[in-house]
């Protein structure tokens, strides 16, 4: 089937970013109508390959009004995609590409390190009831990443790895080196959850007490960072229509 | 707190969360430790060992009100690995999402409820 004008594929996530593992799901961003895209994806080389060798596609399609309204608050998603991602489709003018371009910065972090404190709020709550520490360990490691990652958007050093984003931040939040080889094992409970990886200890209820009491730490520092963002954000601007393809 | 109601706890807390669908992060969360919490009471009931991560159960000589409250969840297990993903909110599908999710949610507490009796 023919590519239609209005479809963009670009490929971003682990592949793009060369830390991909056995387990890794290829990431696929398709914009407008998802016209063709799988042949799009086919037709590249590099995903032909990794396909043939047992990776499944991960395809996220958006329309170009649900994009248009992303890049309104500066989605920190188009931001990964813009960071790492490449374009599968070959395409004069390729229209994500131009809406990427005029991206403006995110808009929604503070509102994102809220989320973050009442998921740890949530472990906390757990701890009183039936509960499982590697899970709550998980929760709080996928925590931990995610407001890493957004820490490394806010200081200007983007970083959506897995786990370099605990190795790019933690100087500039003073924390002892060890502290980024603890995350990074603590990171593998979550990696556990999805049967990626064997859990690194056997945790019990006073890891997770103890976990989330260096992750309150961490999330002082790191909102610290995203209040001097907020401060510093330009009156908001339209992305403006670029969806008339 | 009987583990049931531990469970309906646990659907109001990611009810409460959906209010506010930017804060997709934490209903997803919260998705997961309630079908980790109903996962651990249908192994329970079914005398399989709990599990620590969220995901289906099969309790093939559980009674049959544990197998429907293990459908139910595999329903949620379902519809949850599409919703909110990634963690960032999408205000544009947050209503067809929920409007999938929600429910699958219905169903889940009204099983849970009916233990209760």
């Amino acid at each position: 089937m023919a590519l239609t004008r209005a479809t963009s594929v670009w490929a971003y996530g682990s592949f793009a970013r060369g830390d991909a593992d056995a387990y890794s799901d290829i990431d696929i961003l398709v914009a407008g109508d998802g016209a063709g895209w799988r042949d799009a994806v086919a037709a590249d080389a590099e995903l032909a390959l990794l396909m043939q060798d047992g990776h499944q596609l991960s395809p996220m399609q958006f329309s170009w009004e649900e994009l248009e309204a992303m890049c309104e608050y500066g989605s920190l998603f188009l931001h990964h995609v813009r960071f790492e991602g490449r374009p599968i489709t070959r395409m004069v003018n390729d229209p994500l590409a131009e809406l990427l371009a005029a991206l403006p910065p995110y808009r929604r972090a503070t509102q994102e390190m809220q989320a973050f404190t009442i998921v740890l709020r949530d472990v906390e709550e757990s701890l009183s009831g039936d509960h499982s520490p590697k899970f709550e360990l998980a929760v709080i490691a996928t925590a931990l990443r995610h407001a890493f990652i957004l820490g490394c958007y806010v200081t200007g050093q983007p970083d959506f790895g897995r786990t370099t984003p605990f190795r790019r931040l933690m100087p500039e939040l003073q924390m002892a080196a060890q502290t980024t080889a603890d995350l990074e094992q603590l990171y593998k409970f979550r990696l556990y959850q999805h049967d990626r990886a064997l859990a690194p200890f056997d945790a019990t209820t006073d890891d997770v007490r103890e976990w989330l009491h260096v992750a309150d730490t961490l999330f002082d520092g790191i909102r610290r960072r995203v209040d001097d963002f907020d401060r510093a954000l330009p009156q908001p601007s339209s992305c403006g229509s670029r969806v008339g393809v | 707190m009987t583990s049931i109601e531990h469970c309906l706890n646990q659907v109001a807390a990611v009810r409460e969360s959906a209010s506010d669908p930017k804060a997709a992060y934490v209903i997803r969360s919260r998705l997961e430790r309630l079908l980790l919490t109903c996962a651990r009471v249908t192994a329970e009931r079914s005398g399989l060992t709990k599990p620590d991560v969220p995901g289906p159960v099969a309790p093939s000589n559980a009674p049959a009100d544990v197998q429907r409250l293990a459908a139910a969840c595999d329903t949620l297990i379902d519809l949850s690995s599409s919703i909110c993903r990634p963690s960032e909110s999408f205000d544009a599908r947050w209503d067809e999402g929920w409007s999938r999710i929600s429910p699958a949610l219905d169903e889940l507490e009204r099983l849970l409820e009916s233990q209760l009796r």
